[in-house]
């Protein structure tokens, strides 16, 4: 079955590294961390993973102006690999125009956008970002959220925003299912990566309450290894088409539908 | 496409959506519902029916209800029942609440003698009493002396439970048989080494085996038969547990140490198992 991780990282950590166990609540631990695109693909060829979407650590760690440059102005990512860039507010930091992430998006074949509101100190709201996130309604370009302090950024702009794309990663070992079903139950733009998904027969509990079209396969790798989430995925009692749709088809129709 | 990793037991998870072949005990249990998270699964017969579709043969228990509500009418009370009930899938530890050391001081000898349980469950953290304080001390030695094994929540850089603490108590106790709950998320690399010290000193894999590489530090560190498979169940499913150990750069015969073999010859060692796993 074809794999595609909708959510794994690359880079060194300044504190290798920061792992979010449930929101507010961060393990500093030392994991094994791939330090370019080449040792994630040999990661994902050990555990038969084909595609990757991908953000750079120094997004995180230094600026999200420096993390994209570092992922997408060097050497050109293997085919294989899906890049995403991080965003700040255009109010005041101008290389976030929306005509400028539509740029870089074509060149670069964006596969979606991250915002850490909280680390970059900015409110994630249309009196901040309504540009950038109009651009997103518009264009339907995924935008990754995830909750490392809370969840109420996520709440907050998808009530303003409710026809945003978001895919929730990052959230957390605990089960965060109090949190991200209402969302997904409110908000049909909203998708949830499976990477933290270790709650007892979570991904069953999802799909039997709301369908397999709005999981994403991801490992969230490093945080994650790979092979606790590909255990969840072909351990779960769900149809084949289910899996399918978890595994690949879901984040490819995702991708088909983003207009730029 | 194919994955490179070529471990026989891996390809049959793929194939069959569980391990078939080989058994696992899960050494970090709990049972019953707990605040923070919901809990669809968390009831014995549920997780029952989980343990026999994972293959799950036998869980070793301290249940939500003896860990933070202390009964003085029935101390551990849950969990004995759980034992008592299912006596080839669980085995009980004993929690020992340092706040109330009298309700299970005078229990101690039942846990020597009663096979259902093998020691005892400390949470330093959670009951702000740190483990390496005197409270603990009756207990430790009760301990070492009648080979009963401790499981110790621990957590690195938080108080009451870091591998400072640990490392303490095991100075005193050396011939203990214990394990280091989630093997100190944080201070990882000293619980690897204080289990490569003392001989029947355990890493515990759960919630910390999800990260990347870490079995596989484990395993050159302390070697794969000082490490336990755990998960927190009912928090957590254990097939996330099994996929982490399946990717790590282990053998199958290592997987097979972690699954079942390290906890088996506890058993044997602690004169506790009855009959086959």
């Amino acid at each position: 079955m074809k794999l595609i991780d909708c959510s794994a990282c690359i880079g060194l950590g300044g504190i290798n590294r920061e792992i979010v166990n449930h929101e507010d609540y961060i393990v500093r631990e030392a994991v094994k961390e791939p330090r370019n695109a080449r040792e994630l693909l040999a990661e994902m060829d050990r555990n038969g993973i084909d595609e990757a979407v991908v953000y750079h650590q120094a997004m995180v760690d230094v600026s999200p102006q420096y993390g994209n440059a570092k992922l997408l102005e060097g050497e050109p990512l293997p085919r294989r690999l899906h890049a995403t860039m991080a965003v700040a507010p255009s109010v005041s930091d101008p290389e976030f125009e929306p005509e400028k992430i539509l740029y870089a998006a074509k060149k670069y074949r964006l596969t979606g956008v991250r915002a850490w509101p909280q680390l970059n100190r900015y409110m994630l709201d249309g009196i901040t970002c309504g540009d950038l996130l109009d651009l997103l309604c518009q264009t339907k370009l995924p935008l990754y959220l995830t909750p490392m302090k809370n969840w109420e950024h996520i709440f907050a702009v998808l009530k303003e925003f409710p026809a945003l794309r978001v895919i929730i990663t990052n959230y957390g070992l605990w089960g965060s299912d109090r949190y991200f079903y209402p969302l997904v139950r409110a908000y049909p733009g909203v998708y949830v990566d499976t990477s933290d998904m270790q709650e007892i027969r979570g991904i069953e509990a999802f799909v039997n309450k709301f369908g397999s079209e709005r999981l994403l396969f991801g490992t969230n790798y490093p945080m994650d290894n790979m092979g606790g989430p590909i255990a969840s995925l072909f351990g779960a009692k769900i149809s084949e088409s289910d899996r399918e749709n978890i595994a690949h088809r879901n984040i490819e129709r995702l991708w088909s539908e983003v207009n730029v | 496409m194919k994955p490179t990793n070529t471990s026989a037991y891996l390809r049959e998870f793929i194939n069959f959506g569980r391990l078939k072949s080989v058994p696992v005990i899960d050494t970090h249990t709990h049972m019953g519902s707990i605040y923070g998270v919901s809990s669809p699964v968390c009831e014995i017969e549920d997780c029952l029916q989980l343990m026999d579709e994972e293959n799950i043969r036998m869980i070793w228990c301290a249940a939500h209800g003896d860990l933070f509500a202390p009964d003085a009418e029935d101390a551990n009370g849950v969990t004995r029942r759980l034992a008592e009930r299912y006596p080839q899938r669980v085995k009980g530890y004993y929690v020992f609440n340092p706040n109330h050391a009298d309700l299970y001081e005078k229990h101690f000898q039942t846990v020597k003698s009663d096979s259902r349980w093998i020691g005892f469950k400390v949470l330093p953290n959670y009951h702000n009493r740190p483990l390496d304080a005197p409270c603990y001390e009756n207990m430790l030695r009760f301990a070492e002396e009648n080979k009963l094994i401790v499981l110790s929540h621990t957590w690195g850089v938080l108080p009451h439970n870091s591998t400072r603490e640990v490392a303490h108590i095991l100075e005193r106790h050396p011939d203990l048989y214990f394990i280091i709950g989630h093997s100190a998320p944080g201070e990882c690399r000293e619980a690897i080494a204080l289990a490569k010290k003392y001989p029947h000193v355990y890493l515990d894999l759960c919630d910390i085996h999800r990260h990347s590489g870490i079995i596989d530090a484990m395993a050159e560190g302390a070697g794969t038969d000082k490490i336990l498979f755990g998960t927190d169940l009912p928090w957590y499913d254990p097939n996330y547990c099994i996929g982490s150990v399946l990717c790590a750069n282990i053998t199958d015969e290592d997987r097979e140490k972690i699954f079942f073999r390290n906890a088996e010859k506890i058993l044997q060692e602690l004169n506790k198992q009855e009959g086959e796993i």
